[in-house]
């Protein structure tokens, strides 16, 4: 079923996606993260951005994905909600249209994450997509 | 799967995973714990970790785990591991994690508790106002890219060159608070721009600031030469890193020497060890940014420094050196350092992976600061906010043990997830109040992940560290204050 949960982790806390296309899975992925960080309810959709990433396959693409994300959300303070994705080159690469907050410095999130991490990273597809990545926190 | 089957007691505090545990391992696996310690271990499935750690190429006598490891991710968490810095042994960044140079360093004043006490409120709420914590938080700094790059080559001195602490300090921080080798370019653009503006902060999650009285002295003469007196005695402890600047250093270093470790043929069961050669050119270029991250969090704990000492004069209305406010040492406990051991009776240059464990070298040891060469090198084990902290120092034996290395914290035994359910609806800030412990943070969640049933008892976690001759118990601190991001 498409959607994303969290998974419990000692240290840190993992995320599993799940979708029809893998464009779907990694946009819940991100979803799923950014829920970690603040109620998607409270986002706003005042900003948008547009992001290429190419990596050296599927499973790395949704690090990557994740990483970029963080990255963006730290130095420009934009919170995203949506994804509009498209992998390309067999699952090497991804164009995604974000659209979301550009955050308001006084407002909390919850939980920092420092980084997507390699450890326990797992890409599938049987009847669905399925994607989990464990997160430094 | 039962592990009791796999582990070999070594002795009382030491457990192998044998080297035909997983067919690849170059090296056994050895974990210091104690009976009641091991349990939680097994149950935490970081036995595996540790057992992946020795399939890194060059590794030398075993994959060590110290007293506190609990699950990582790639590198279990109190995970230790030496390669040959020659014959292509290998660095691996997910060796030393995200937060580069994380660490904790102890101020000691010459206030009591009851000098305190009465002004305790007072005081937390100033060191939260001074001292910027909490989520991708923002320091008190304005830095240009050229400040910056000075921060990465200096470290802590460029701190103290401006007005943020004495020099002082640096005599009594490891690599005194600046490592050579550190490459602002190796750096990278993305960084800077992540880290830069947090420089001066605590950060959040398991960051924090303590206001701490000596609770007991174990090793008089070793507290001596920290000027350690009494019980009663007010300490202040800091704990933090590399802010997003370390984050973003070993994020974009792991994507590089990810995609180049297949082609130095190095085969690892989990892609979050991925490694190269330390001589290899990305080796060389991560331990270049790696250690002008580890600079810039002993910048960012120098400032912290500074910042701490002006809340207390403002406080008690006295300045920071007549309330005797001198920093005992300064440690790092997630690092890479290229380190010289002796191996099979021979000097050998190592890469000594440090991922949440601290260096502990003993009483002679030529890298421990003059002041402590009698005593041994300090080591600071911070437990939870509810409990207690200890100061250590290094033992003779953890040279043959550890690499000379202990354990760095507690352990966490719950995840964050599950310690906010198990404390819902409960005001952790009043039950910590009637402990006697004020603690401020930005919010309930990132207090109830740091509290006391989400971590080991750090006590246990000491006993095992000192029996087995990692570190030797000095004095240990129970929290008066604390601060959280």
């Amino acid at each position: 079923m498409a959607g994303y949960q969290i998974l419990d982790h000692t240290a840190d806390v993992g995320i599993a996606a799940s979708g029809d296309t893998l464009d779907e899975a990694l946009a819940f992925l991100a979803k799923g993260m950014f829920a970690l960080m603040a109620d998607p309810e409270t986002v706003e959709v005042n900003d948008s951005l547009e992001l290429y990433i190419s990596s050296t396959d599927e499973e790395a693409l949704a690090v990557d994905w994740l990483n970029e994300l963080l990255y963006r959300y730290e130095v420009d303070g934009f919170l995203p909600k949506e994804f509009c994705i498209c992998v390309e080159e067999g699952g090497k690469a991804l164009t995604a249209r974000c659209s979301g907050e550009k955050m308001d410095p006084l407002k909390r999130v919850f939980t920092q994450v420092k980084a997507a991490t390699y450890h326990g990273l797992e890409v599938s597809h049987n009847h669905e997509w399925r994607i989990q990545v464990v997160l430094d926190v | 799967m039962d592990y009791s089957n796999i582990l070999r007691k070594l002795d009382d505090n030491r457990w192998e995973v044998p080297q035909s545990y997983k067919s690849g391992m170059l090296a056994p696996g050895v974990i210091f714990a104690s009976e009641a310690l091991l349990g939680g271990i097994i149950e935490d499935r970081c036995m595996e970790q540790v057992a992946n750690v020795a399939f890194l190429p060059g590794i030398v006598g075993a994959s060590l785990a110290m007293p506190d490891i609990h699950w990582g991710y790639g590198f279990p968490i109190g995970g230790v591991a030496a390669t040959l810095v020659e014959e292509d042994g290998v660095i691996s960044p997910g060796g030393v994690g995200f937060d580069i140079n994380c660490g904790v360093r102890l101020l000691r004043t010459d206030l009591n508790e009851d000098d305190v006490r009465p002004k305790l409120k007072e005081l937390v709420s100033s060191l939260f106002h001074d001292i910027h914590s909490g989520l991708g938080s923002e320091g008190r700094l304005k830095l240009s890219v050229s400040d910056i790059d000075r921060v990465l080559v200096q470290g802590a001195s460029w701190a103290v060159e401006h007005g943020f602490g004495d020099p002082e300090d640096l005599e009594v921080t490891e690599e005194m608070g600046c490592m050579s080798g550190a490459d602002p370019d190796a750096v990278g653009h993305r960084p800077k721009q992540r880290g830069g503006p947090q420089l001066g902060t605590l950060g959040s999650g398991n960051h924090f600031l303590e206001v701490q009285a000596v609770d007991a002295i174990f090793d008089p003469v070793a507290a001596r030469a920290m000027d350690i007196h009494e019980t009663g005695q007010v300490t202040v402890l800091i704990h933090c890193g590399s802010r997003g600047l370390g984050h973003q250093v070993c994020t974009d270093s792991l994507r590089t020497i990810e995609a180049s470790s297949r082609r130095y043929g190095i085969d690892l069961p989990d892609r979050q060890l991925a490694a190269v050669p330390v001589s290899s050119a990305e080796g060389q270029a991560y331990l270049a940014a790696m250690r002008a991250s580890a600079n810039f969090a002993w910048a960012n704990r120098q400032c912290i420094t500074h910042w701490t000492r002006q809340s207390f004069e403002r406080v008690f209305g006295v300045s920071w050196s007549e309330m005797g406010m001198r920093q005992v040492y300064d440690v790092s406990h997630n690092m890479a350092k290229l380190e010289d051991h002796i191996v099979d009776g021979r000097e050998t240059r190592l890469c000594v992976h440090r991922k949440g464990a601290t260096r502990s070298f003993p009483a002679g040891h030529p890298d421990v600061p003059a002041r402590y060469r009698d005593v041994g090198q300090p080591v600071f084990v911070p437990g939870d906010m509810g409990r207690c902290s200890f100061i250590a120092v290094g033992d003779p034996r953890a040279m043959e043990l550890s690499f000379g290395s202990t354990c760095h914290g507690a352990g966490r035994v719950e995840s964050r997830t599950r310690a906010r359910k198990l404390l819902k609806g409960r005001n952790i800030q009043d039950e910590l109040e009637q402990q006697g412990i004020i603690a401020m943070a930005h919010g309930w969640g990132s207090l109830a992940e740091e509290a006391s049933l989400a971590y080991k008892d750090v006590e246990e976690v000491m006993r095992v560290a000192d029996g087995a001759g990692l570190s030797r118990r000095v004095a240990r601190l129970r929290p008066l204050g604390v601060i959280k991001g």
